[in-house]
């Protein structure tokens, strides 16, 4: 058996982190097996001529069966395993009301027996424990009463599959194996987090300074008593800045009453509850873990869509367990993922599976089938909230809003804190509040824990503003669109929390086009016709809008540019594929600007980014100005080394070094290049053209010089051949002025290394060693007080949609469906569209199908499938109808908007007010199944 | 556990006779003993269509059939086709032509994640195979479709790209769509 020897050259060194070296192998899809030829990103063809490309560098795998996900691989697969694959079983509480005292472990057949049994007492006597980020009791420990539904008690590990089958088949629905006493009281503990966004606009209005804002002021924070939140009742308008909040908050809520009860201002006030939804990404969570114990190195093949954070969190685990001298290596086998939306991000499931690899005998693999996917896997934050809209009788502006939201993170925190900052901030839509008292907070539960699902708290918030906005209209008998227009904020204006968003707002623009179709002007004349056609269904349209933000105020995305002497450019990036197309997108951004997209483009790199030899201090989120200045005199320095994936991310975020890192390569490679072999001194940048692969003067006379020939000069005379660079945001770029070949320049990046000649890894990897850092020689970081803006980039789609409901059913048809984006400047189109399509179908069955309920009838229970479980089919979206229109680029420097997530947002409230405008009935609770329709319009029945 | 010995025709190669335990689904068996995991595990219940696979009936025509809920057992002796065999690959094992369908899918960018798409492949080639046979009027295209792949799950997507890409390919195969009159 072949093992794993550091030295070997086709693993590369990542980085050290708590005393283990972690490597990457290469990527498992470039391995080829007998009888089946390695489908890599090399597959000719992708490209094609047109000017989009011809299909995803990743389809031909996709479409032919071949192995590429991180569950596909067996220890069969992998190159100096051992052959035989170990199983892990995992056994769960389906209960919490009760002490857990034991295991009858005689439930287990004969001929199933596990090898090992590994328990809380197992984990303790080695000293292995979770990441504080995931909270504590990996496994319940006997004697305790369990957090959570679903709470892990053991893992049983078998060195066959059919012990293990066998075994799983007994255990799975077992109510005895394992053992409950006494009634124990639940387990409580105090809200993860709470957060308060309190504005009053000044004498300046829109644009000018605030009275009292986030931005301007600060945040403060409440206080805990008996697991609930107490916010500070002192209030003070010279005071401190909770005071100053308090008493603003307090003028926000006494002007609504005031307004109100003299008839000045419309109130639109309700109760919002959104359910418990499971992301439903159809690769169930896998894990394949092997300890080479004689080469004290730890194998891993993971679906995780946060690889570079579990192997850092993982490794500082080992260090401090029993098991430190044990481990000197991480092997990092990556793969592609089976679909996320969030659900993969910062899973607890990859620790399950190390600790099965820890005790394991062999390789182990760990993979949830879909009950169990159910049971234990992040969902999408369930949301109540108290809402207050307060709008002007006679002009139709809005006033003020006030809103009250808890949001229900279940049993381990995860992301709940930040989720229910981003749902607040969020619920504004796309409007302009002159005031605001937004208080939101994130409370521990027994439910299966929440985490970053698609949405991430705005879907749950917006949908809930714009279900209100559609009353408003209905009650003030102003069409909803124009209620809308009137509203909109505008570019330059603040939010709710006091900041001006980024990018510019095209609200307006998309209100309009919305407001001319004919599903929209004919409305009353269609319903009229079809209920005359059809008199067994009511007949509704609907409208909504929602503006996604996007990022999370510290991105620090990292990319590799290189081209070989034959002229072949490979792209190195850290974020994975999820499904969204980031390969394929991420090596098109090179052809305008190299003249041919990249030949290779790998994902999920963390191997390559140590030659920038950065390193980071305290949280970006807490760090003060002094400190950031401080740090910011070294050249090293950076707020944050790196960043996890997510869908909505990569179109603005990665793209941004991606193309800076081509256009160092491009000044200081290339056009050296072509000055040298066109003998031309001095030449315009703005002059060259790429075509077919080849930089074109306008000069006749001039021969036009293919990439190839460029790339073997740059690398003849020593000029660059590879850029490295690393970019952090804060709701802004930063920027760094370096020095390159004696010429000062300054671009969007706090961290630089060049290549000069080199000969890169196989398929075009990075080899940090060829790279040599640019120190820069001045720095600006956005300031730390972006911080209290929360979020300021947005991407806004909107959705019109028409329903037939059947009046005996309740069932609803959709009819007509007309989707409105602004992406920015999409990097490839049909990706775009089959984002805005995807999109559709999730946020269609947040709206009337999906549904998990809480706590013990919930997916803790460890009985819910997709037999219970609800999702958006073919016939539930409309399929043959749907029309969409992604509004056209401003201009072709209009970065890429992030908008995997808006997508699913408006056609949610779209569906409710078209319910609303077919039955007459309205619904603030998400989903309106077809049973809640059927039973509100029969009552009788 | 008892145990069964299994013998069929996968992709076009005879498989077996091999021991495996009565209770082994489909699914298993092609995951733990053939390593061809090509086919996907969505649900595990019959519910989703991610695992659904191709069998030759005995008159030649061809059905899906689940392989989650369905033992290998039922396999026996039959001729199966998973998502790795629809391409005609060289004697290296090289791709050297996609089936139409998959060749569509691609253009068609109809995939996201791609691990519903065995299933919508393997839908798609019978639905093909069976309008050979039983060519559809245009209007009922269409209809047909929705009919034919309305239990697939998809999370990415939406469908839609789906249901066109095989709409382009069967009103593009000569003998699928009954000509006018
Ligand atoms: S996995 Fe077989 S139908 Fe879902
Ligand atoms: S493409 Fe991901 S499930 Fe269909």
């Amino acid at each position: 058996m072949e093992g794993f020897r550091p030295d070997r050259r086709q693993f590369i060194k990542l980085c050290t982190v708590a005393g283990i070296t972690v490597f990457a192998a290469p990527a498992l899809w470039q391995l080829s097996r007998a009888g089946q030829k390695a489908a890599d990103v090399k597959m000719p063809g992708w490209r094609g001529e047109g000017p989009d490309p011809a299909f995803r560098t990743d389809g031909l795998a996709k479409v032919t069966g071949h192995k590429i996900y991180g569950r596909d691989y067996r220890a069969r697969d992998m190159p100096g395993w051992p052959q035989n694959q170990h199983y892990a079983l995992v056994l769960r509480c389906n209960r919490v009301e009760r002490q857990f005292t034991g295991f009858d472990w005689s439930q287990i057949p004969a001929d199933a027996q596990p090898y090992e049994k590994i328990t809380a007492e197992s984990l303790a006597e080695k000293g292995l424990k979770l990441p504080p980020f995931y909270g504590d009791d990996m496994l319940l420990p006997q004697g305790g009463s369990p957090h959570y539904y679903g709470h892990a008690a053991a893992m049983l590990l078998f060195d066959d599959f059919d012990k293990y089958a066998t075994a799983k088949q007994a255990l799975q629905f077992n109510e005895q194996v394992i053992r409950f006493g006494d009634e124990t009281p639940p387990v409580r503990r105090d809200p993860y987090a709470a957060w308060r966004i309190i504005r009053v606009e000044g004498e300046g209005g829109p644009t000018g300074e605030d009275r009292y804002s986030p931005l301007q002021d600060g945040i403060f924070f409440p206080q805990y008593r008996n697991r609930q939140v107490e916010w500070p009742t002192e209030a003070n308008q010279a005071g401190n800045v909770s005071e100053r909040g308090i008493y603003y908050a307090n003028q926000i809520r006494s002007e609504v009453e005031r307004q109100a009860a003299v008839g000045n201002w419309h109130l639109v006030r309700g109760d919002y509850r959104t359910q418990i939804v499971e992301p439903m990404m159809m690769e169930p969570e896998a894990a394949n873990v092997w300890l080479d114990g004689d080469r004290k190195t730890l194998h891993l093949v993971l679906t995780t869509q946060s690889p570079q954070d579990f192997h850092e969190k993982a490794a500082h685990l080992i260090s401090q367990s029993e098991l430190a001298d044990r481990i000197e290596n991480f092997v990092v086998h990556s793969a592609f993922i089976g679909g996320g939306f969030g659900g993969k991000d910062h899973t607890i499931f990859p620790y399950y599976g190390l600790m099965a690899g820890l005790f394991g005998r062999g390789p182990v693999r760990l993979a949830n089938n879909r009950f169990e996917q159910f049971q234990t896997g992040l969902k999408r934050h369930p949301f109540h909230m108290k809402n207050t809209l307060a709008v002007d009788k006679q002009t139709g502006k809005f006033q003020a809003l006030v809103s009250e939201m808890q949001a229900d993170g279940g049993g381990r925190a995860n992301f709940s804190a930040s989720v229910a900052m981003v749902g607040a901030s969020a619920i504004q839509s796309i409007y302009y509040f002159p005031r605001n008292d937004i208080a939101s907070t994130a409370n521990q539960s027994m439910n299966v824990d929440s985490g970053s699902m698609r949405g991430y708290g705005t879907l749950q918030t917006m949908n809930a503003m714009e279900m209100m906005v559609n009353q408003a209209a209905h009650e003030l008998g102003i069409d909803p669109i124009e209620l809308r227009l009137r509203n909109a904020s505008e570019t330059g204006w603040r939010n709710t929390q006091g900041a001006v968003p980024q990018v510019r707002v095209r609200y307006r623009e998309m209100l309009e086009r919305a407001g001319q179709h004919p599903m929209w002007k004919e409305r009353a004349h269609r319903k009229q016709m079809f209920e005359e056609r059809n008199p067994n269904y009511f007949f509704g349209t609907g409208f909504a809008i929602a503006t996604k933000d996007f990022g999370t105020g510290s991105a620090a995305p990292s990319a590799a540019v290189q081209i070989d002497e034959n002229g072949r450019l490979s792209l190195s990036i850290g974020f994975i594929e999820m499904g969204t197309g980031t390969q394929t997108s991420q090596a098109m951004l090179l052809e305008p600007l190299l003249g041919r997209p990249a030949d290779e483009c790998h994902l999920a790199v963390v191997d390559a980014w140590q030659a920038l030899q950065q390193f980071q201090t305290e949280s970006p989120y807490t760090m003060s100005q002094e400190h950031q200045d401080k740090m910011s005199t070294n050249p090293l320095w950076t707020p944050v080394v790196a960043m996890a994936s997510s869908a909505s991310m990569s179109a603005y975020f990665q793209s941004h070094p991606v193309v800076i890192a081509a256009q160092i390569l491009f000044k200081h490679g290339l056009l050296p290049a072509a000055r040298s072999l066109w003998q031309r001194d001095a030449l315009d940048p703005a002059e060259l053209v790429w075509r077919d692969g080849a930089l074109h003067l306008p000069d006749p006379e001039m021969p036009p010089l293919p990439l190839a020939k460029l790339a073997a000069e740059a690398h003849r005379a020593g000029q660059v051949t590879g850029v490295m660079t690393h970019g952090f945001n804060r709701w802004a770029w930063s920027d760094a002025d370096f020095e390159l070949d004696g010429e000062k320049s300054t671009w969007e990046i706090d961290g630089l290394a060049l290549r000069r000649g080199g000969q890169g890894g196989p398929g075009g990897r990075v080899v940090a060693g060829e790279y040599e850092v640019q120190k820069r020689s001045a720095v600006r970081y956005p300031k730390t007080a972006l911080n209290n803006a929360m979020v300021t980039y947005y991407a806004p789609c909107a959705a019109l949609v028409e329903v037939a409901v059947n009046r005996g059913t309740g069932a609803v048809e959709i009819q007509g469906l007309q989707n409105y984006l602004d992406c920015g400047r999409p990097i490839v189109r049909a990706l775009v569209e089959g984002q805005i399509e995807g999109g559709i179908a999730m946020g269609v069955g947040h709206a009337l199908y999906e549904y998990l309920p809480p706590l013990g009838e919930g997916a803790g229970n460890g009985t819910w499938n997709l037999n219970r479980y609800q999702v958006a089919l073919a016939k539930d979206v409309a399929v043959w109808k749907q029309q969409h229109e992604i509004l056209p680029p401003e201009s072709d420097n209009d970065p890429p908007k992030g908008i995997a997530e808006v997508c699913a947002v408006p056609i949610v409230a779209a569906l409710s007010e078209a319910i609303f405008q077919a039955t007459g009935r309205r619904f603030n609770d998400t989903p309106v199944t077809p049973e809640i329709l059927r039973r509100a319009l029969n009552p009788e029945v | 556990m008892g145990k069964i010995s299994v013998t069929m025709v996968v992709n076009g190669d005879k498989v077996g006779p091999m021991e495996v335990s009565e209770y082994t689904s489909m699914l298993d068996f092609l995951h733990e003993y053939l390593n061809l995991t090509g086919t996907k595990l969505g649900c595990g219940i019959g519910v989703c269509r991610a695992c659904e696979v191709v069998v030759e009936r005995d008159d030649g025509s061809l059905e899906v059939v689940r392989s989650c809920i369905n033992n290998v057992g039922r396999f026996i002796d039959k001729k199966v086709t998973t998502v790795e065999g629809h391409a005609r690959r060289n004697a290296d094992g090289e791709i050297e032509q996609l089936a139409p369908i998959q060749q569509a899918f691609l253009e068609h960018f109809s995939f996201q994640c791609g691990w519903c798409t065995p299933g919508f492949v393997n839908a798609a080639m019978v639905l093909i195979d069976r309008l050979k046979r039983e060519p559809v009027a245009a209007e009922d295209l269409e209809a047909t479709i929705s009919e034919a792949l309305q239990h697939h799950i998809c999370r990415c997507t939406g469908y839609v790209r789906y249901f066109r890409a095989v709409k382009d390919v069967i009103e593009s195969t000569p003998g699928l769509v009954k000509s006018e009159g």
